[in-house]
């Protein structure tokens, strides 16, 4: 095996694995604090996408200019995700009909907005290839990297190192024993959901101009980040942004002896046989519910 | 008792209705809107069985669905097996597979199930694209031969008109729907609901869920694949998109409207969320987001379906006039 | 107030049509097209639709058929089976059609063929390209009422493969597909004819519709070092990959089932992927005088290019209205009878006959990508 292709195809995996995990860890995020899997997480991140072209194309204010856009969006958004879910009554099957409901909802407004057409979205400045020695990418991919992984240390910081994201933290640790010291446990958990939904609708706005935009391109990033936390461990955001990272990796990486097909299967299979054997996922909490 | 009272009246009302419906509307159209309606109703009732007895939500019956339809093509097309063992068998295959990812599944959390079941359902997707040298690809197996049924002394009857085929899905989703019927008004079907309602409570007095929860699964797998299986054979042909998300959206909705753990309620739902879009013939795009907007609203307003109504009306009336106590959802 | 307003309009509307009925002496020829109207497919079947109401507009235009005018019948099968069956059947009992174009999707077309069997009704198969329905398909393939006029995946790769070997100097040729029907039928249809024809098939991938990424595929691709790259993919996934294969600084040209006029304007300005040669059932830019009206027509109406499905669904109401001409009656099996003896001149300038399995086959359009400029090199007969 050529070992500047496998390091190449290391290279990719590490840039999908950073985009996974930027999608996965929201959806971790939402669950850790609710209980709640967000079915809509992958037409939030469609939204992101379409949203960014409807700014930087159809109206024109160029692509670093939508980024406000969309942020603004997401935070409507991750309000109404919140509004939503936030009464369930502990079903989490409730929640899950409701954020299914959503995802119904946006996708078919957006194919009815915006047509099944796929758009294109530029991103002059990042036009060109990326070199590091023998391995090259695109630059707008590595971008993407540098954006994603900012974003999650970002998180990272914001939850460990703030007042705020302590709270949140205690929360989905222990609701109760957060509200015995006193934490609005409302409070952290709207802001907990609003910025998992953030951060899939900047994870739309990152991969616009890599990718073609069109309202049915949630779905593939959805199951995949359902696996990154179901093996990560439900709720936990470091298991999910490891899990995401292996994951990008070996799907590159099996790419070189193996069907894209077969590689997609194996993930399947792996989440099952995790379930088997260790049903707390690789990070996760001891069982729950 | 008296549900099931109400259930049993309404059961044999739907089965009159049913068929009525052939004499008053004999067109191959019209009779291909009742097969499909019998087979919504088969799988809708599936549905409800694990979410409305069991408590669990599953993505995963249109899986047992696809699974099934495959299973008994594969069979009769490669094996020359005859459709009722194939048709069978392929109830039996969806039955064991239900079991088994809801054991992985359920040991963690409900949750999982939800998940792995929406998981169960792409790979089978998958397979059914990629495994072709079982499953032929993406095309699929055209060509399904049509069922037959042989008494002796009497000439074969060939199920290959619109007419014969209505006779023999109605004739298999009654029966189908009898066995449901009977597991939930037997020991075991108390049981489930007994856990559903309160799981706390029954695990304290010593009930596994997990038994209870496997059958549901199990059986509602079973159901699901016997009738996937006849609903393919109608169509004489199996491809992948049978396990197209559009029929989970679509059996979600007729459980919610016609309330989880309601037998007939759900029937009715079937029939009529079969029957309605037909008539409107309203765009898929539309349609979905209808669907969209359908479910939030029945989540979040009507969680035990339409039959709900009238008694939260009258419960809201009482409530209100004994100070504004806000009453909790099932 | 309101229904006031409406009222009028629809006697109005409904007076108009009856004189335009009486107009041309007759109850209306009622011909059913069964496709995907809205759905993930939809956005491809909108051109076929677009071709065959023009072709039926122009038709009625000219005196319709036996005096009589023809009235489309459109029923949404969503590229699913069991709606396909649904709306022939519906097409058949309720609007009265006494032929049927469609299905669009292969799979669709396939599971409709067994029903205009046993309703007795023709049926033209005008998009779908799954080389299996030639097999059913006709007096050899005991279905003869199926009829199909497009070009099967098998006949296109043959007629590209073989002016391939014959024409240019590419001996290894890598594939990509997307793993449905389409997909995989083209890769094995291109693999064969190249076997036959001594090109070697440096690499074949497969991948799941809707794939987002496809960064490990292209760099696989790109290092087994072939001569050119053929694809095998619809849509969304055919932008979506030829907007990642140009952010990789891909060079090597592509082929297969390929559409240059899919790239945007831009992109063939840039000179990506120049080079390339694909072929396709029918461009625009034949130069024939019935596709040059055809083309200008088409343009001019609904202000965009004719594709593939615009043009064959617009040949298969002209083949239909000339079938019911010669059958001389509005009686299915005296259409399917006419249909079977057709001698029809296509726009790529061939004579259209049905062979034994019903099926067509007319020319396969050979197109180059190059110095900015896309033209026409071959009409291979396939």
């Amino acid at each position: 095996m050529d070992p500047i292709l496998l390091l190449q195809q290391l290279a990719n995996g590490l840039v999908m694995g950073s985009i996974y995990a930027m999608i996965a860890v929201g959806l971790a995020l939402i669950f850790g604090v609710l209980d709640i899997v967000n079915f809509a997480h992958g037409e939030l991140y469609m939204i992101g996408a379409m949203a960014t072209w409807f700014v930087a194309e159809r109206i024109g204010l160029g692509y670093l200019q939508s980024i406000p856009v969309t942020t603004l969006i997401g935070l409507v958004l991750g309000y109404a995700v919140y509004r939503l879910v936030r009464d369930t009554g502990g079903s989490i099957e409730r929640a899950i009909i409701l954020t299914t409901g959503l995802a119904m909802v946006l996708q078919s407004s957006a194919m009815l907005l915006w047509s099944a057409t796929p758009r294109e979205v530029h991103f002059p400045a990042a036009t060109g290839l990326f070199e590091l020695g023998p391995v090259v990418m695109p630059r707008v991919r590595a971008i993407a990297f540098v954006a994603a992984a900012g974003c999650i240390a970002l998180l990272y910081v914001f939850l460990h190192h703030t007042h705020l994201g302590r709270t949140i933290r205690a929360v989905a640790q222990n609701p109760r024993a957060a509200a015995m010291v006193g934490i609005n446990a409302h409070a952290a958990i709207r802001l907990a959901v609003i910025t998992g939904v953030v951060l899939a609708v900047l994870a739309g706005t990152l991969l616009a101009p890599m990718y073609a935009v069109h309202p049915v391109m949630g779905l593939g990033f959805l199951v995949k980040a359902f696996a990154i936390v179901i093996i990560g461990g439900m709720g936990s955001l470091l298991g999910a942004a490891v899990v995401a990272i292996g994951l990008g990796s070996f799907e590159s990486l099996s790419s070189l002896w193996l069907s894209a097909v077969a590689a997609e299967a194996i993930t399947f299979v792996l989440m099952i046989a995790i379930l088997l054997v260790r049903p707390q996922g690789l990070f996760g909490r001891s069982a729950r519910l | 008792m008296q549900d099931s009272l109400v259930s049993a009246w309404g059961g044999a009302a739907l089965l009159l209705i049913a068929i009525v419906f052939s004499f008053v509307f004999p067109s191959p159209y019209a009779l291909g809107i009742g097969i499909t309606a019998a087979t919504f109703a088969v799988l809708a009732t599936s549905l409800n069985l694990v979410f409305g007895y069991g408590g669990l939500l599953s993505f995963a019956q249109v899986g047992f669905f696809g699974l099934g339809a495959y299973t008994a093509a594969i069979l009769v097309v490669d094996t020359g097996w005859s459709f009722w063992p194939a048709a069978l068998a392929g109830g039996v295959l969806a039955a064991l597979l239900g079991v088994f990812i809801g054991f992985a599944s359920l040991r963690l959390s409900r949750i999982a199930f939800v998940i792995v079941s929406l998981a169960m359902t792409l790979i089978l997707h998958l397979l059914a694209k990629d495994l072709a040298f079982l499953t032929r690809g993406p095309a699929g197996l055209p060509g399904l031969p049509a069922p037959t049924v042989s008494i002796p002394g009497l000439s074969p009857v060939e199920f290959d008109t619109p007419r014969t085929y209505y006779w023999l899905s109605l004739t298999v989703s009654v029966a189908l729907l009898l066995l449901v019927r009977w597991v939930i008004g037997s020991g075991a079907g108390r049981m489930m609901m007994a856990i559903r309602l309160d799981e706390p409570l029954a695990k304290a007095q010593g009930i596994d869920p997990l038994p209870y929860r496997l059958l549901a699964i199990g059986l509602s797998a079973f159901i699901a694949g016997v009738i996937g299986a006849v609903h393919v054979f109608n169509l004489t042909i199996v491809d992948p998109s049978i396990f197209d998300m559009y029929y989970t959206e679509a059996i979600l909705i007729m459980v919610l409207l016609g309330g989880p753990g309601s037998f007939v309620g759900v029937l009715a739902a079937a029939l009529i969320f079969t029957v309605l879009p037909e008539l409107l013939r309203i765009s898929v795009d539309a349609r979905s987001l209808i669907y969209g907007l359908l479910l939030i609203a029945l989540a979040l307003f009507l969680p035990n379906g339409i039959a709900e109504l009238p008694r939260r009306i009258a419960r809201r009336a009482r409530v209100s006039s004994d100070g504004d106590r806000r009453e909790a959802d099932g | 107030m309101k229904s006031k307003g409406f009222l009028p309009l629809a006697a109005a509307t409904v007076s108009l049509l009856c004189t335009l009925g009486w107009a041309q002496g007759g109850a209306p020829v009622v011909v059913g097209l069964t496709n995907p109207v809205t759905g993930a497919a939809a956005s491809f079947a909108l051109p076929e639709r677009q071709g065959v109401e023009m072709a039926v507009e122009e038709v009625n235009q000219a005196g319709g058929v036996l005096g009589r005018p023809i009235r489309l019948a459109v029923a949404d099968n969503r590229c699913n089976p069991t709606e396909g069956v649904q709306t022939v059947n519906r097409l058949i009992n309720e609007e009265k059609a006494v032929v049927i174009i469609g299905a669009f999707c292969s799979s669709v077309s396939l599971a409709v063929m067994p029903v205009v069997k046993r309703s007795e009704i023709p049926f033209v198969i005008d998009v779908s390209t799954a080389p299996s329905i030639t097999g059913l398909s006709g007096r050899k393939g005991n279905n003869a009422w199926a009829f199909r006029i497009s070009v099967s995946d098998d006949g296109m790769a043959k007629a590209l493969v073989e002016h391939l070997a014959a024409r240019t100097s590419w001996r290894r040729i890598a594939i990509i597909a997307e793993d449905t029907d389409y997909g995989r039928g083209g890769t094995r249809a291109f693999s064969e004819h190249a076997k036959r024809l001594g090109v070697t098939i440096a690499a074949t991938e497969t991948f799941t519709q809707a794939t987002p990424d496809f960064t490990s595929l292209i760099t696989k691709l790109v290092s087994a070092k072939p001569d050119a790259i053929a694809v095998y993919m619809l849509g969304a996934d055919m932008a979506n990959f030829m907007k990642q294969y140009e952010a990789w600084g891909g060079k090597i040209p592509i082929t297969g089932r390929f559409d240059p006029a899919l790239l945007s304007p831009e992109q063939i300005k840039r000179g990506f992927v120049d080079g390339s040669i694909g072929v396709l059932p029918y461009s625009p830019e034949v130069d024939t005088p019935a596709n040059r009206r055809f083309a200008g027509d088409y343009r001019k109406r609904f202000n965009a290019e004719p594709m593939f499905q615009s043009a064959y669904g617009y040949e298969a109401v002209y083949m239909i209205a000339d079938a019911i001409k010669r059958a001389g009656k509005v009686d299915a099996a005296a259409i399917r009878d006419a249909l079977e003896k057709s001698r029809y001149q296509s726009m790529l300038g061939v004579e259209l006959q049905f062979d034994e399995h019903n099926q067509a086959h007319n020319n396969a359009v050979i197109l180059l990508l190059k110095d900015g400029k896309i033209s026409i090199v071959a009409l291979q007969r396939t």
